[in-house]
């Protein structure tokens, strides 16, 4: 798919043509429906030009060209006055109209040469698409780029918005609570419970980072057990230790790394059997343990286990302050477990996820570094700008996460540009400069197909575009630049200005911290260069130190 | 000058030829329109367009075509239109163009159709 945004100008008229020219042929259509083709094109967007769109000044059209297998779709998009040609008139030539005022014919051949247009008018905007089938199979030996698989995923005219989300747990929960309140007495300790599995849900449903999800949970289970103290380790089989996730009292410990050996925790695990004393110091199983000597009193140990699989194990005591573990208390600690190990299970899956999408990040970024030596290098400093300028706002992880990706891949989709043009050293010219230009849509067509860097895909489409709305594809302006992009956007600036490329040396960092200034509010979100000059001194120091590192989490 | 394309005429015998070369739309074909109708010799006249290097031509174009013929054929004269490339002719056969213009093959099939009995001058 190419998605781009023309100015009225006729002038662009030409270069339009020429793409359109190219790039059926390139999908296999004849000469003569490319020409058909590029024919039908122009008198559209002619005719939105002198009929369409009225005089303001965002007077632009955005026109999206899609193969679908052997069809192509050219849909323009614009505000403006309806196109509601009556077709019925359009059938037969009116000779003497057409003389006098050498207007009318534009339609006729649009109607008679495209297989099928569709006009369609809502709220001010005017979306019109034609359709065309090539004729002729094309040429199997065709050698099919990537730019042209590309081409071929499916279509996104308009970006559906999803409804806001909606949070089921949130109504029920008030309605539980509700039920919840209603119960009698005796039963405070289900009611305790059923309080907690409550919270649970709510903390899953909330966007807290995991790791918070799961002190929170380990807080709460210490305190209804009544002790002070408390631990989750997390089991790592292959290097036969622990890393002690969370724990209570004991915040020094958090963090480091525990043998299966020698411990209390590792006897647990290893037996997959509960421990549960009333003075763990007093156990002469305990004197042979060498670490972990920070237990005291009241102890118990159990390991987590979900769906046969052994995650770790959790530790409580208390120091002397309550009774040891009753029997109805070690039966409701299944209970109790629960929704951690649910909590922890989604921890790790999530943090499985991460890695695997760093991973994937990392390769894509290898196969563009290949391709084009000039940026190797650029995405990772251009992610570490945008994160220095992500951090010090107000931005939630989820967002922070997609900018992170996004700032990683901004460019990913010069994948799909030929490198004869990637490493051109003079100017490019018109068609060349729309396809570079092009590169942003690629990059979101490419992680589309990742479920889980979709969103990452729309602040990589608008990562070109500027504040004053002079940027593409879509010359969206202001706050309607997705905030990610933004970011992007000043990061990606400076990087460039200040390393080297095909067409320009390196510029000096302090001319380009003033280039920066000077495009507050053209190029630039000006409250976003507020923020780019206050974290300038980590961003010059930063510069220096980095250098190809594992890619790591940055927020 | 107009901007995109060119126009030459040249006698041949008893007929104008012109080459009209680059393209026509909707940025030019105003111009071409003044420029095409100033070459036009006094009538009667018969003109042969040479779109052998045209590139491509609008509607308006079209219509500027349309319009030269219908003077012409006021005066007795007609348009031709020689060496139109395949693509445009394509168009012109999808349009039910042919119906308005000759199409030749060749500058001899023009001077040979002129001079037939009951055409020439």
């Amino acid at each position: 798919m190419l998605y781009f945004t023309v100015s009225r100008r006729k002038e662009n008229l030409k270069d339009i043509r020429e793409l359109i020219s190219q790039e059926t042929r390139q999908a296999g259509f004849s000469e003569n429906t490319a020409y058909l083709c590029l024919s039908a094109v122009d008198e559209m967007l002619a005719n939105i030009f002198d009929h369409g769109l009225t005089e303001t000044e965002e007077s632009k059209v955005n026109i999206a060209v899609i193969f679908y297998g052997e069809e192509v779709a050219v849909s323009f998009r614009y505000r403006g006055r309806p196109f509601q040609p009556d077709q019925a008139k359009c059938e037969k030539i009116d000779l003497p109209k057409v003389i006098a005022e050498k207007h009318g014919l534009g339609l006729k051949i649009i109607l008679t040469t495209m297989d099928r247009v569709d006009f369609h008018y809502e709220n001010g905007e005017n979306t019109i698409t034609l359709y065309k089938k090539r004729e002729a199979a094309a040429d199997p030996t065709d050698d099919p780029s990537i730019l042209n698989r590309l081409l071929q995923s499916p279509p996104e005219m308009v970006l559906v918005t999803p409804p806001p989300a909606t949070d089921p747990a949130a109504g029920n929960s008030a309605a539980a609570e509700r039920y919840l309140a209603a119960l009698p007495l005796e039963t405070a300790a289900a009611k305790r419970l059923l309080a907690h599995y409550l919270k649970v849900q709510e903390w899953l449903s909330t966007e807290r980072p995991e790791e918070e999800l799961l002190d929170a949970i380990l807080q709460e289970i210490s305190h209804c057990f009544g002790c002070g103290m408390a631990a989750l380790l997390i089991a790592d089989a292959k290097n036969k230790n622990f890393i002690i996730q969370s724990a209570r009292c004991i915040p020094d410990e958090v963090g480091t790394r525990l043998s299966f050996r020698h411990t209390v925790s590792g006897w647990t695990y290893l037996h997959q059997q509960l421990i549960t004393v009333p003075a763990i110091e007093e156990d002469e199983r305990y004197l042979a343990v060498r670490e972990e000597r920070y237990y005291r009193g009241v102890f118990l140990s159990t390991p987590l286990t979900l769906a046969g699989q052994s995650l770790g194990v959790l530790n409580l005591c208390a120091a002397r302050e309550r009774p040891p573990f009753s029997d109805a208390e070690l039966d409701s600690l299944t209970l109790w477990l629960k929704p951690l190990l649910l909590a922890l299970r989604h921890y790790q899956n999530s943090r499985e996820k991460q890695r695997s999408i760093l991973d994937v990040i990392g390769v894509l970024i290898g196969a563009l570094d290949a391709k084009d030596a000039y940026t190797a290098g650029h995405s990772e400093r251009v992610m570490q700008y945008s994160m220095l300028i992500a951090n010090r706002i107000g931005l939630c992880l989820e967002e922070k996460e997609a900018i992170q990706y996004a700032s990683l891949l901004h460019d990913i989709g010069k994948i799909g540009i030929k490198e004869s043009i990637l490493n051109k050293g003079g100017t490019l010219s018109t068609y060349e400069s729309l396809l570079m230009k092009n590169h942003p849509v690629i990059g979101m067509n490419i992680l589309r197909s990742v479920g889980a860097l979709a969103k990452v895909g729309d602040l990589i489409k608008h990562h070109h575009e500027h504040w004053d709305g002079s940027g593409y594809p879509e010359g969206r302006r202001g706050e309607q630049i997705p905030i990610g992009s933004r970011i992007i956007m000043i990061a990606d600036s400076f990087e460039a200005m200040t390393s080297d490329r095909p067409y320009h040396k390196a510029m000096d960092k302090h001319k380009a911290v003033l280039e920066v200034q000077k495009g507050a509010g053209r190029q630039f979100d000006p409250r976003l260069v507020t923020i780019f000059m206050e974290v300038l001194d980590e961003i010059l120091q930063r510069d220096l130190l980095v250098q190809k590192t594992e890619l790591k989490k940055a927020f | 000058m107009i901007d995109g394309v060119k126009l030459n005429a040249r006698r041949m015998e008893n007929i104008t030829l012109i080459d009209v070369q680059g393209f026509l739309d909707n940025s030019n074909v105003e111009g071409f329109e003044h420029r095409l109708f100033d070459l036009f010799p006094p009538a009667p006249a018969n003109v042969v367009l040479n779109l052998d290097r045209l590139e491509y031509i609008c509607s308006a174009g079209l219509a500027v075509l349309l319009a030269a013929q219908d003077q012409l054929h006021k005066n007795r004269g007609e348009v031709m239109l020689l060496n139109v490339p395949p693509q445009i002719e394509h168009l012109f056969r999808t349009l039910g163009f042919q119906e308005f213009f000759r199409l030749l093959r060749n500058e001899q099939e023009a001077l040979r159709l002129f001079s037939a009995p009951g055409r020439a001058e």
